[in-house]
């Protein structure tokens, strides 16, 4: 049941709104979606803001990155999209990424 | 698994330590807190807790009766509170910053973070200070691990495009006016001027202002993760709602599969039901393609 990180696409910036049924019409786009997570906060059942997809194969997620980013966008926000697991290099060194 | 993922997609992995505490000086959780809040003994930073009493406690812009107030009233209600506040601690020694939150959660709404520039300063202040009232409320006054307020400010309210609003974990500085900046801190930067064991770094009139001015515009994905949430996630042991309520996210895959099946949310979707879904959906797709 473990997710392959390499065919799964974080997608960033999330409007509140999203649905996991608009986002999958979107991320249908590049190729075939096999699962779709909006993680959500456990107190307040607000999404977090970012999603989780999984594609059927590593060239579909990663075109999938190169076909939406910056291009996007939802209720306002444009979306952000990376491969699972790939971090970003940090623009502050000294800020350490923390995430509750 | 998609929660794995995303419980460790950018996490420190400091278990130990708050780190809401070490670099804003104030965590929701204050004493409850899972991890630990190293209090200083002593530092040049003092913490005043909710000393500003906002005249908008519930919404911003309305007041209690729920009539819209004045921006400009409050903005000058709130440089007569800071006026009064940099003055009476000018006298236990000289004042670097004097940072005010704009912020509304519980544990941040009207924090007061005084830097002075030597640590016995900021002893002596929080001995004065100790048991006496402001507003007609005692003054609750800490040492406070803040360093570097660059680090504990949120940019996008400086950039005016913070999502968090008041309820952000990062501080929201409320500023005060060229005029009120120039008369309280450039006395002291021109006085400083004079001493004959002058510091080696050149005194400057907008030193606090540079400081604001020379930050990173760019907006790092970090930041953004750092006050997305503000709930700390721990396993505690005992009744089955505890457990539900405060399951860790840093558990191994083992006993976080374990956990889920006992403690399921009837709104949470599995991941095989997810998975069903959208199998399902992909389905109906390639149906109606037909």
């Amino acid at each position: 049941m473990a997710r392959n990180p390499t065919r799964t696409v974080y997608i960033g910036n999330l409007d509140e709104k999203v649905t996991e049924r608009i986002l999958y019409e979107i991320l249908i786009q590049p190729g075939r979606v096999v699962d779709l997570c909006i993680p959500r906060d456990k107190e307040t059942s607000c999404p977090k803001g970012y999603a989780f997809a999984e594609y059927e194969t590593e060239e579909i997620a990663q075109y999938a990155v190169q076909l939406f980013s910056g291009l996007v966008r939802l209720y306002g926000k444009t979306l952000k999209f990376a491969i699972s697991g790939q971090d970003k290099p940090s623009s502050n060194g000294n800020n350490p990424r923390i995430q509750w | 698994m998609a929660e794995h993922l995303a419980s460790i997609f950018g996490t420190e992995k400091d278990r130990v330590n708050c780190p809401f505490y070490f670099k804003i000086g104030a965590c929701r959780h204050g004493d409850r807190c899972s991890r630990l809040h190293n209090k200083p003994s002593v530092s040049p930073t003092l913490l005043l807790s909710n000393m500003y009493l906002r005249p908008d406690m519930i919404t911003p812009g309305i007041d209690a009766q729920g009539n819209p107030i004045d921006p400009e009233k409050i903005q000058a209600d709130f440089e007569d509170f800071y006026e009064d506040i940099f003055e009476e601690l000018s006298k236990y020694g000289e004042i670097e910053s004097l940072h005010v939150c704009d912020n509304f959660a519980d544990h941040m709404i009207g924090n007061v973070y005084v830097q002075f520039r030597e640590e016995d300063q900021a002893a002596r202040a929080l001995q004065a200070l100790t048991g006496r009232y402001y507003s007609g409320r005692p003054i609750i006054v800490e040492f406070s691990p803040v360093s570097d307020f660059r680090e504990a400010t949120c940019r996008q309210y400086e950039e005016n495009s913070c999502n968090r609003g008041g309820y952000c974990n990062f501080m929201h500085v409320k500023e005060i006016g060229r005029d009120l900046r120039k008369r309280l801190f450039g006395h002291l930067h021109r006085s400083r001027r004079s001493h004959s064991h002058g510091r080696s770094r050149s005194p400057s009139p907008y030193h606090y202002r540079r400081d604001y001015d020379r930050r990173s515009s760019s907006r790092s994905r970090d930041h953004d993760d750092y006050y997305r949430g503000g709930s700390h996630d721990y396993y505690r042991g005992g009744s089955r709602r505890s457990s539900e309520r405060h399951r860790s996210s840093y558990d191994s895959d083992g006993s976080r599969r374990r956990h889920r099946s006992r403690t399921r949310s009837p709104v949470r979707d599995g991941s095989e039901e997810r998975r069903a879904q959208i199998e399902q959906w992909n389905r109906e797709r390639e149906a109606a393609q037909v």
